[in-house]
């Protein structure tokens, strides 16, 4: 019976996203498009202008979407940073007849149909118009949409999780710096990590501790095939095992947070 | 030396909040800050139960435990004689609570805000559309029901917040500072309010630094100075014991006893 009313409160909670997403549709899809047409412009001409290699055009498109990514999970860091500097709604949502980790997933949710609103444009347009410059080799229809969702719950956790464990003045002063942007560039964005381990075998190791590697070479393996990126199934796994650290690590700080003791 | 504690403790049968040694003891690498220590109190059902002191003196701490924001480092709280611990989400559903920032829904109008409220606790539609329409009469917000959050003037935005605590018609309901930086007109119309809410039978804790408001609107009186409880009263009692003075002069009279008795 408790389980249905949680339920029951979180499926309230999600109909407040909807209908925040419902008001904002046309602006999100706005966002999505402007989004895709920039990447499509970069991925489908600019780069292949300045001389990069055409099978690069597929691995990089991957990249800017992921940059994408980037960009709303960390508009929703400082959404929740701002709402417990401010005692904004978290505090209220706290309140509710319902255990915090309820809470928690109806902000990872919302953020993913954000996310899913503003990528699947992208995707489609991308894969459409982009057609044989991505170079695909055999996409992987069963793994692509599990990897994606991986991929948005992950992001979604992890964006929560820094939003919620450090201060504000730290966060806006040292996150990128100290550790979005590092995260981002060693994370097998800019390269492959097979290329990289090839030449540099042991700093490729160490990368491997970065989830960011697996959501790359993940969503490469599932959109383009071939042997040139590490296991999507394997990424699957090691992103799973991260989410359930970030699941663990957000239930922790969130408590530290709100109670300082 | 002479220690000005007055502290009775009342043993009605109709308490409806049993509080028994509260301790929060915030720790930092320096030193250990007791926000509360040792708070043993009693809230009678139906009563305006104002929390007063200065600044740091724990009234926050005590309103967001009893909120079930924090927990106690040790002790308890009992709500109809069971730990609020122990039956947290039916204590939850028993309890509003307006905290002292305002954290409505800024994206929603005043009456999603409402509907959302009605919907979190698991109200029916029909009720939740009857609670809605009463409350929006209640408080005089009709003329903003579709306005956003983000277009109300601050006192109008306290009613919402108050009306949002009331949407599952809760036993308790905690102000934190309800009136804190409002202009006195609409100050004025706040506490009207509370006594309605009183009337209708809620049992309220008020927190409070402004004495006129804790003298126009409680029943009894808790002081809490440096976490502890220095003293419980009522009010009528209060003033009869200091010679119907103002509740300013009391307090600041009592303060001088609390901060000697400290030292």
């Amino acid at each position: 019976m408790m389980h249905l009313n949680n339920a029951h409160i979180f499926w309230a909670l999600m109909q407040r996203n909807m209908l925040l997403l419902k008001k904002n549709f046309i602006s999100k899809l706005l966002d999505g498009l402007f989004t895709s047409i920039a990447i499509l412009v970069v991925a489908g001409y600019l780069l292949p202008l300045v001389g990069i290699p055409s099978y690069m055009i597929g691995p990089f498109f991957i990249n800017i979407a992921l940059n994408t990514l980037f960009s709303y999970g960390f508009a929703m860091a400082m959404n929740i940073l701002k709402e417990i500097k401010n005692g904004g709604r978290i505090y209220y949502l706290l309140t509710l007849p319902v255990p915090k980790k309820w809470v928690l997933a109806s902000y990872i949710t919302n953020f993913a149909l954000e996310v899913i609103i503003i990528t699947v444009p992208l995707l489609l347009i991308g894969a459409f118009v982009l057609g044989d410059k991505l170079q695909i080799i055999q996409t992987n229809w069963l793994l692509l949409p599990i990897i994606s969702m991986a991929t948005i719950i992950f992001f979604g956790l992890f964006m929560l999780l820094i939003g919620i464990h450090y201060e504000q003045k730290w966060f806006f002063a040292n996150i990128w710096p100290r550790r979005l942007s590092p995260m981002y560039s060693f994370g097998a964005t800019f390269y492959m990590w097979k290329s990289l381990y090839a030449f540099a075998p042991t700093f490729a190791l160490i990368t491997l501790l970065n989830p960011l590697v697996y959501i790359s070479e993940g969503l490469r393996k599932a959109l383009i095939g071939g042997d040139r990126f590490l296991s999507g199934w394997l990424c699957c796994g090691v992103l799973f095992v991260w989410s359930l650290l970030a699941c663990i690590t957000l239930q922790y700080s969130l408590k530290k947070r709100m109670d300082p003791v | 030396m002479h220690e000005t504690i007055l502290h009775k403790e009342y043993t009605f049968d109709q308490s409806l909040l049993r509080i028994t040694s509260l301790n929060k003891i915030y720790k930092d690498k320096k030193r250990e800050v007791h926000a509360l220590d040792n708070v043993s109190l009693t809230i009678h059902k139906g009563e305006i139960f104002g929390l007063l002191g200065v600044n740091g003196a724990g009234k926050t701490t005590l309103s967001s435990i009893l909120a079930t924001l924090h927990p106690p480092t040790s002790g308890d709280a009992l709500f109809n004689g069971t730990s609020i611990y122990d039956e947290l989400y039916a204590y939850r559903n028993q309890l509003g609570f307006c905290p002292q920032y305002q954290n409505l829904d800024a994206q929603l109008t005043v009456e999603e805000n409402l509907i959302f409220a009605g919907r979190y606790y698991l109200l029916p539609n029909e009720t939740i559309k009857k609670r809605v329409d009463e409350l929006i009469a209640q408080f005089d917000l009709e003329r903003y029901r579709t306005f956003k959050i983000h277009q109300l003037s601050g006192g109008n935005k306290q009613r919402v917040l108050i009306a949002r605590a009331l949407i599952h018609q809760p036993q308790l309901i905690i102000l934190d500072e309800p009136t804190v930086g409002l202009d006195p007109d609409i100050r004025r119309i706040l506490w009207d309010i509370i006594k309605e809410l009183k009337a209708a039978g809620i049992t309220i804790i008020l927190t409070t630094h402004y004495l006129d408001e804790a003298e126009y609107l409680s029943d009894r009186i808790c002081i809490l100075h440096k976490g502890r409880v220095r003293l419980i009263e009522s009010l009528d009692t209060l003033k009869a014991q200091h010679e119907r003075k103002k509740l300013e002069d009391i307090f600041l009279q009592l303060r001088e006893g609390f901060d000697d008795a400290s030292q």
